[in-house]
C-alpha cells in the first residue's frame, strides 16, 4: 500500500504536535511490511536548493515539501497556483491512500485534487483541532476567554463580529471539504464529540478515535523522587495565549509566597510568545523573569533531549485554558512514567485520568493549581503506578492501516 | 395570510442595515420618494427614530456631488450621487439613504427638501453630511405617522411605471471552461450583481459532482466583472474543474435581462434560475431531483429555501394583503421564519415560486418569452414569471430539496431597498396582472 502522509507544517521549520505525530506515524508505518510511505509537508515556499521539493529518504521514507498556504477561515489556498504543487505530487506518488494531518495550510480543497488525479485513493484526515467549528483559532474560546461547548450561526457571528450569512457560507464551504473525506480520525473522544455535535448541513460526520503516533523512548521502571525536596515541575510546549503558561507562573508565585517548601523548581521549555501581541509577549516575558530562581527558562528544546528533560521532572504541567485535543507532550510524559498535572477540561482531562495518570485543577485558576501543586508535593509517593502506557507505534500504525483500508473501500464505492 | 412579522421583516432588515451606519437610528422605515427637477432617484428610504411618531418625506431638488461612494457598488462611481443624511433633534434621529442616478450637475451642491409634518426644509446635502441640521429647523414639530396608500404614492408609481426598465445590455463570453457544452441536462443560470462572494460556494458544491449539470454566470455589474471573471477562471481551472461559463453585460440590465441572457445562451432542457447567494446542499442529486419533477403538466419546480439558522424562508409564494400597508398587495411566504419540519413530504402545488431558485422547463421559458422585464431590480419579476408559467402548467415545491438562501445578499437589496419604491412597484404589478393572485 502506498501511503501519502501530509503535514501542515515542516517539523524541521516549525515544530508542533501535529507535525511530530505525522512524522512519527510515517516512521511507524514504514516499518510495516508492504507499506510504502511518503511524507509531504506544507511550507510557505520551497527552499531555493529544492526546486522540486523532494527531500530524499534519509528518514527511511520519502520526504517532500510542497508550497502551500491557506487563509485561516475557509482554509482555501491563498493562491490557486498552490494546487499545481499538490497535483504534481499526487501524479508522482500515485498513492493508494492520502492521509492529511490538518486542513490549515494543506488546503480544504485538496480532496478535490485527490479525486481528480488518483480517483481510487482513499482519503483520511486527522482532526488535530477544532478549526472547522470555531473561527477563533479553532479553540472554542470566545473573545472574553470563556469556553464554548457548541457553535451556532448566530452565536459564532456575534463572537467574531461577522454576519450570519458569512458564517453560513464559511460553514458550507468547510463542511463540504470534510464531507469529501472517507475516514475522519482524531486522537480524543472529546474532539470527536465536538465534531459530531457540530453536524454541519449535509449530514453528520463519522469520526473515529485513533491515538497519535508516538515514536519515543519510553521507560519501564518506576521513578524515585528525592526525599525531602520540593516538586520538580516542567512546562514543555509553545508559549501561546491559551497554553496557560501565565496561569502556571501565577500559581508558582502563590506557592513561593505561601508554601515555598513544596516546590523545588519549574523548568520552562519552548518559546513562541513573540508571535503574538506585544502585550502578551511582554507580560509573559516579565512573568518568567519575576519567577526568580524557582523558574528556570530554557527556551527551545530538541526531541532528542526530551527524555532527559522528562526524567528530571517529578511531574509536567499542562495548564491550557482551551480544550486541547491530545497534547503529544502528555503521551511523551506518560511514556517516561512522569505524571501530569493538567487543566480539568477537554482532551487533557480525557488523556490524564485524575488520580490515575496525574492530577487535575480547575482550568484557568492559579489558586487551584497552587493548591494542587501543594497536594501532590504532600503525597507519600510521586509515582503513580496506575499510569497508562501510550499505545505502541506499531499498534497505532495498524489502527491507521485499518482506517486506510476502509477509506480505500469507500473511495472505490462511495455509496458504501 | 402572511404574518405581520413577515410583512415587516424587510423593513426591519433595512433599518438594521442603516443602523450600522448611524447608531442613533433605531427602528422604523417609512416612506420616501425622491424626485428632482433634473434627476430621478431610483431608490431610497427615510428613517426615523423610535418614540417620535411622524412621517418624513424627502426629495432631491438638485443632485450634485458626483463621484460619490455607491452603497450598491461599494466604490465611487461618477454617475452616482449618494445621499446619506443623519441628524438628531433631541431624542429624534433620522436619516435618508439613497442614491441618484441620471443627469447630475457636478457644479452645484446637492439640495434636499425634507418634509416633516407638512413643513418643508431645504438643506444642502454637504452641510447635512458634515453637521447636524440646526435643531431649530425642527423645533415644535410634532410628527405623526402618515398612512401610505397607493394614492399618496402616486408620484413614485409614476416613476416605477415609466422609467424602471433599463436599456438592453450587450452580453459577451468572458470565460468558458473546456467541458462547457451548453447542452447539459440542467443549466444553472446565475445572475450576479453587486456581490459575487458566494459564487465560489456554488462552484465548490458542484465540484463534488456535476454530471449533466453546467453553470452560466451572468455578470450584470460591470464594476465586478474583471474580478469575477479572474476568480472564476483561476479557481475553476486549478481546483474546481466545473463546466462553467461567465458572460458579462456591458451595463446593468437588471435581473430579468441577466436571467434571459443566461438561459438563451444555453440549450439545456432544464434551466435553474439561481441567485448567487443560495447555498446548495447535495448539489448534483438535488438538481436532478428537481429536473425529474418537470414532467407532465409541471411547468416549474422550486426547492425549499431556509435561512442560515434553519428556519423556513420559502416553500411557495402567494400574493397577500399587507396589514401594515392597506391597499397594497405584496408577495408573502407562508410560514416564513417558522420551523421547516412541518412541510408535506411529497411535492405540492403552490401559486407562485420565488425567483431566488426556480427550475423551469426550457420549452416553457421559450413559450412565455423568458423572465418579464419590468424593473431594473429583482422585485416582483418572480410574481410575473410565476403568473406566466401558470398559464403553461403547475408550479410545484420539492420539499426534499432544501437549500440555504442568504436573502438579499446577492444584490444588497437592503442597502438600497426603498419601501416606497417597492410599494410603488407592487401597484404597477397589480395593474399588470389585473389583480390575479
Amino acid at each position: 500500500m502506498r501511503v501519502l502522509l501530509v503535514a501542515h507544517e515542516w517539523e524541521a521549520e516549525q515544530p508542533g504536535g501535529a507535525q511530530r505525530s505525522a512524522a512519527a506515524l510515517a516512521q511507524a508505518l514504514s516499518g510495516l511490511d508492504g507499506v510504502e510511505v511518503t511524507l509531504a509537508s506544507a511550507v510557505e515556499r520551497l527552499p531555493a536548493d529544492l526546486p522540486d521539493g523532494r527531500l530524499g529518504a534519509a528518514a527511511g521514507y520519502d520526504e517532500w515539501l510542497v508550497a502551500s498556504r491557506t487563509d485561516s477561515a475557509f482554509f482555501t489556498w491563498t493562491d490557486p497556483a498552490f494546487a499545481d504543487g499538490w497535483s504534481r505530487l499526487l501524479r508522482e506518488v500515485r498513492p493508494d491512500v492520502v492521509h492529511l494531518h490538518h486542513y490549515f495550510h494543506v488546503g480544504i480543497d485538496l480532496s478535490l485534487l485527490v479525486r481528480r488525479h488518483v480517483p481510487e485513493a482513499g482519503i483520511v484526515l486527522t482532526l488535530h483541532e477544532l478549526l472547522a467549528i470555531c473561527l477563533r483559532s479553532g479553540q472554542m474560546v470566545d473573545g472574553q476567554g470563556n469556553l464554548c461547548l457548541s457553535s451556532g450561526m448566530r452565536r459564532c457571528a456575534e463572537c467574531m463580529s461577522w454576519s450570519v450569512d458569512a458564517v453560513a457560507a464559511r460553514t458550507d464551504y468547510v463542511s463540504r471539504g470534510l464531507a469529501d473525506i472517507d475516514v475522519l480520525v482524531t486522537p480524543s473522544q472529546f474532539v470527536r464529540q465536538r465534531y459530531l455535535a457540530w453536524s454541519p448541513p449535509g449530514g453528520a460526520l463519522d469520526v473515529r478515535v485513533i491515538a497519535n503516533a508516538l515514536v519515543f523512548e519510553g521507560r519501564d521502571d518506576g521513578r524515585s523522587a528525592v526525599p525531602g525536596r520540593g516538586l520538580r515541575l516542567a512546562y514543555i510546549g509553545q508559549h501561546t495565549p491559551h497554553k496557560g503558561l501565565g496561569v502556571l507562573l501565577e500559581a508558582v508565585e502563590r506557592v513561593r509566597r505561601t508554601t515555598p517548601e513544596v516546590l523545588d523548581r519549574l523548568d520552562v521549555y519552548g518559546d513562541g510568545s513573540q508571535r503574538f501581541s506585544p502585550e502578551f509577549h511582554a507580560g509573559l516575558t516579565a512573568a518568567l523573569r519575576s519567577g526568580g530562581p524557582l523558574v528556570r527558562v530554557h527556551g527551545r528544546y530538541t526531541q532528542a533531549g526530551l527524555p532527559a528533560i522528562l526524567d528530571a521532572a517529578d511531574a509536567i504541567v499542562v495548564p491550557s485554558t482551551w480544550w486541547e485535543n491530545s497534547p503529544v507532550v502528555i503521551e511523551e510524559a506518560l511514556a517516561r512514567r512522569v505524571p501530569v498535572i493538567c487543566s480539568d477540561i477537554g482532551g487533557m482531562a480525557e488523556m490524564v485520568r485524575a488520580g490515575i495518570d496525574g492530577w487535575h485543577f480547575q482550568a484557568g485558576n492559579p489558586a487551584a493549581l497552587a493548591e494542587t501543586i501543594a497536594r501532590v508535593a504532600a503525597l507519600p509517593s510521586r509515582t503513580l503506578r496506575t499510569m497508562r502506557r501510550p499505545a505502541l507505534p506499531t499498534e497505532v500504525a495498524r489502527a491507521h492501516l485499518s482506517a486506510y483500508e476502509d477509506a480505500i473501500t469507500l473511495a472505490i464505492s462511495p455509496a458504501g | 395570510m402572511v404574518s405581520r412579522r413577515d410583512s415587516r421583516s424587510w423593513v426591519r432588515r433595512a433599518a438594521s442595515r442603516v443602523r450600522g451606519r448611524s447608531s442613533s437610528i433605531r427602528s422604523r422605515i417609512d416612506v420616501c420618494w425622491l424626485l428632482a427637477d433634473d434627476s430621478v432617484c431610483i431608490d431610497g428610504w427615510l428613517i426615523e427614530a423610535d418614540g417620535v411618531p411622524g412621517a418624513v418625506d424627502a426629495r432631491i431638488v438638485q443632485a450634485g456631488r458626483t463621484g460619490a461612494w455607491s452603497p450598491l457598488l461599494r466604490k465611487p462611481r461618477p454617475d452616482v450621487a449618494e445621499l446619506v443624511l443623519r441628524t438628531s433633534v433631541g431624542q429624534t434621529a433620522f436619516g435618508v439613504v439613497g442614491y441618484v442616478a441620471g443627469p447630475i450637475d457636478s457644479t452645484r451642491p446637492a439640495l434636499v427638501d425634507l418634509r416633516v409634518r407638512g413643513r418643508w426644509v431645504r438643506v444642502p446635502l454637504p452641510d447635512l453630511r458634515a453637521d447636524p441640521v440646526p435643531e431649530e429647523a425642527f423645533s415644535g414639530l410634532v410628527v405623526d405617522y402618515a398612512t401610505i396608500t397607493p394614492q399618496t404614492l402616486a408620484p413614485v408609481v409614476g416613476v416605477a411605471r415609466s422609467s424602471m426598465r433599463p436599456p438592453d445590455p450587450v452580453a459577451s463570453v468572458a470565460y468558458r471552461h473546456d467541458a462547457m457544452s451548453g447542452r447539459a441536462r440542467v443549466g444553472i443560470v446565475v445572475p450576479v450583481y453587486g456581490n459575487s462572494t458566494y459564487v465560489r460556494n456554488l462552484l465548490r458544491a458542484l465540484a463534488d459532482g456535476h454530471v449533466g449539470i453546467e453553470v452560466t454566470i451572468v455578470c450584470d455589474d460591470p464594476s465586478l466583472a474583471d474580478d469575477l471573471v479572474h476568480d472564476v477562471r483561476s479557481w475553476n481551472e486549478a481546483v474546481f474543474d466545473v463546466p462553467v461559463q461567465v458572460l458579462t453585460h456591458d451595463r446593468n440590465g437588471g435581473f430579468a435581462a441577466a436571467c434571459d441572457t443566461g438561459w438563451r445562451a444555453i440549450e439545456s432542457a432544464v434551466v435553474l434560475l439561481l441567485n448567487s447567494d443560495v447555498l446548495l446542499t447535495d448539489a448534483s442529486s438535488d438538481l436532478h431531483r428537481l429536473a425529474d419533477l418537470l414532467t407532465g403538466d409541471v411547468a416549474a419546480v422550486g426547492p425549499v429555501l431556509l435561512f442560515p439558522d434553519g428556519t423556513l424562508q420559502h416553500a411557495g409564494m402567494e400574493m397577500v394583503d399587507v396589514p401594515d400597508f392597506p391597499g397594497f398587495v405584496l408577495p408573502g411566504h407562508p410560514g416564513k421564519h417558522g420551523p421547516a419540519d412541518g412541510l408535506p413530504h411529497e411535492p405540492y402545488e403552490v401559486p407562485m415560486l420565488t425567483g431566488a431558485a426556480i427550475c423551469v422547463r426550457r420549452e416553457v421559458l421559450d413559450l412565455v418569452g423568458g423572465v418579464p422585464r419590468v424593473y431594473g431590480r429583482g422585485d416582483f419579476e418572480d410574481v410575473l414569471l410565476s403568473l406566466a408559467l401558470r398559464e403553461r402548467g403547475r408550479l410545484v415545491v420539492a420539499p426534499s430539496v432544501r437549500w440555504t438562501h442568504m436573502e438579499g445578499s446577492s444584490y444588497l437589496r437592503d442597502t438600497l431597498g426603498g419601501a416606497a419604491v417597492t410599494l410603488a412597484k407592487s401597484v404597477v404589478v397589480e395593474e399588470l396582472t389585473g389583480g390575479r393572485r
